[in-house]
């Protein structure tokens, strides 16, 4: 079904040292890695920026392919985002086709564009991709911890990103199997337009939401017969460690921006 | 219509980390009008293979063909006979969505294109032979007991008047009357109508009283096919794959090891599979003494 093959937000495992690294590392890398492409305005300064991904993924052990699939949900806005910039930038003319015209600097942003959204997803990916999600909400509460004082609810937060990761595939498997069953009774979830479709959904829909709110109400009754009580005081089974493998990917990505930031600002490439 | 499974293999995921080989080269052929169980412990492909008998699942390799014609074809003919197959999937109860029991069975007829009334007619007579009758017709499908949705979704399905009804587990999960009720209705379904069907069932006792065939999977494999009685007189075999055989079988088989009844120079034949055979059986043993 094709509701399984989406890879987005997937866990790919694997024995690598990406795997392996610390989750704080892994989201902390990741947003500096994003936020670093919007700094990156040259060929050159991408090339590094594609090395260092390049680099991560081959150590990763996760195939290009499966990364690449990840791209699918998003191609049409790539692609649309380039034509956008490539026609509507203004510049030097290079040619104009009726009322479209191609400049060089639409070129350039056209291709910026659409590398740095590439990245972005291929980046974001190699997160989700390498880290179980568990070890993800985990590290997102750690980091959180510091804004506890102001208020922010870190545990629950994460608790609710925890169950919200962990009953996707739950409910995707829900979600196959009632369309399953609908089709076997004859609906038609395929043809017809945009108003037939919205109504073959109710079958499906409803049984969803049904099943959705009892599973809903059969976790929150298992975590009270566990006494969940929130944060306060809780530990955990596997405490998180940082390692000689943090320090050194820290070292990496200060490097790496080092560099971007000094190209940009001083203009080097 | 015949039914003909042909070298079935499956693979989920294929190409993937996680793929996993569920069903390895598995071939039967069935005639209309026969009923046969089809039994293997959890994980042992019993799902996978009838997902596969109206194309829900398309096989990795091999062939399923109804009345010869291959389901995974994209011809109307194809498409026809996919129709002609009535799944009921485990836990049934949980794709009910409509406001009231009626209208929620009428959904199978409607999407075969019968008028409204038609549909009615179909769905009043299906609920009947599963025994939901009078009011309940028009209560939400929410309210009813377990038991009682179960058949509503059975007779969703019955309704659009399959030739192949294919039932996945359909006392799984029931409490003992609700489990009743369902046989009842498998009961009288085969009475009533000239379907061929296929029970999923972990109730030996079931399958010993209901089928006249019996398939057995063992880990994605069809490791046995043949009479109820030739089946469970295999105790040995099916207790090494993790399944039971019929209580009734189980009783007769230790009554005709006791060494008291030997002694006394009594044969007993342990091949009774259902309590009326085991009754007989034993009627026949005091008459012998008499
Ligand atoms: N959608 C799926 N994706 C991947 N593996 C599956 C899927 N459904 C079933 N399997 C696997 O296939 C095997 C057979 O499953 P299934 O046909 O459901 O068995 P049964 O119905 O006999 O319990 C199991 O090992 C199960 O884990
Ligand atoms: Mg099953």
């Amino acid at each position: 079904m094709a509701i399984k093959d989406i890879t987005l937000g997937q866990y790919y495992p694997a024995e690598s040292p990406v795997h392996r690294l610390d989750p704080r590392t892994k989201i902390v890398g990741t947003v500096v890695y994003m936020v670093s492409l919007f700094c990156v305005n040259s060929f050159s300064a991408f090339a590094l920026s594609i090395l260092l991904l390049g680099t991560v993924i081959a150590v990763s052990k996760v195939p290009l392919r499966f990364i690449a699939k990840g791209l699918k949900p998003v191609l049409i806005l790539i692609i649309l985002t380039m034509l956008i910039n490539l026609f509507l930038t203004p510049g030097e003319l290079l040619l104009s086709l009726g009322p479209l015209k191609v400049t060089e600097e639409g070129i350039y942003r056209a291709a910026f564009m659409a590398l740095r959204l590439v990245l972005l997803i291929f980046g974001s990916s190699m997160l989700t991709l390498t880290t179980k999600p568990i070890q993800l909400t985990d590290g997102m509460e750690a980091l959180m911890k510091p804004f506890e004082k102001i208020g922010l609810p870190a545990h629950e937060l994460a608790m609710m990103m925890t169950i919200a990761l962990r009953f996707i595939p739950t409910l995707m498997d829900e979600t196959d199997k009632i369309m399953k069953a609908q089709t076997a009774r004859g609906a038609d979830f395929e043809s017809g337009n945009f108003k037939e479709k919205a109504k073959a959904l109710v079958p499906l829909l409803v049984p969803l939401f049904v099943s959705a709110f009892r599973i809903a109400g059969d976790l929150a009754m298992a975590m009270e017969a566990r006494c969940y009580r929130g944060g306060e005081g809780r530990t955990r089974m596997n405490p998180m460690r940082y390692s000689g493998r943090d320090g050194a990917a820290a070292l990496i990505l200060a490097l790496y921006l080092a560099v971007i930031i000094f190209s940009r600002t001083l203009g080097l490439f | 219509m015949q039914l003909k499974v042909e070298k079935l293999t499956h693979i989920y995921s294929e190409g993937l980390p996680f793929e996993s080989l569920a069903m390895t080269d598995v071939s039967f052929t069935m005639e209309q009008g026969e009923f046969a169980a089809l039994i293997g412990h959890t994980g042992s492909g019993k799902s996978t293979l009838i997902q596969h008998i109206n194309g829900l699942l398309k096989p990795t390799s091999g062939h399923v063909y109804l009345d010869g014609v291959d389901v995974n074809e994209k011809s109307p003919e194809a498409r026809a006979l996919r129709r002609r197959i009535g799944l009921v999937f485990q836990y049934p109860e949980y794709q009910l969505f409509e406001e009231t029991v009626l209208k929620d069975v009428c959904f199978g007829p409607k999407n075969l294109g019968l008028s409204e009334e038609e549909a009615e007619e179909v769905s009043r007579e299906a609920l009947a032979l599963v025994g939901i009758t009078g009011e309940k017709l028009e209560r939400s499908p929410f309210n009813l007991s377990g038991g009682e949705k179960r058949r509503v979704a059975i007779a969703g399905v019955l309704a659009m008047d399959p030739e192949l009804l294919i039932l996945d587990e359909p006392t799984a999960g029931l409490d003992p009357r609700g489990h009743a009720e369902i046989l009842d209705a498998v009961r009288r379904i085969r009475e009533k109508k000239n379907m061929s069907i296929i029970m999923v069932s972990h109730n030996m006792d079931d399958v010993a009283s209901l089928a006249d065939r019996v398939l057995v999977l063992e880990d994605g494999r069809l490791i046995m096919d043949g009479s109820p009685r030739e089946i469970f007189a295999r105790g040995e075999e099916l207790r090494a794959i993790g399944l039971e055989i019929p209580s009734a079988k189980d009783f007769m088989e230790k009554l005709a090891k006791m060494p008291a009844l030997k002694e006394k120079g009594l044969e007993i034949d342990d091949g009774a599979i259902t309590i009326d055979e085991a009754q007989e059986e034993i009627l026949k043993l005091f008459g012998s003494k008499a």
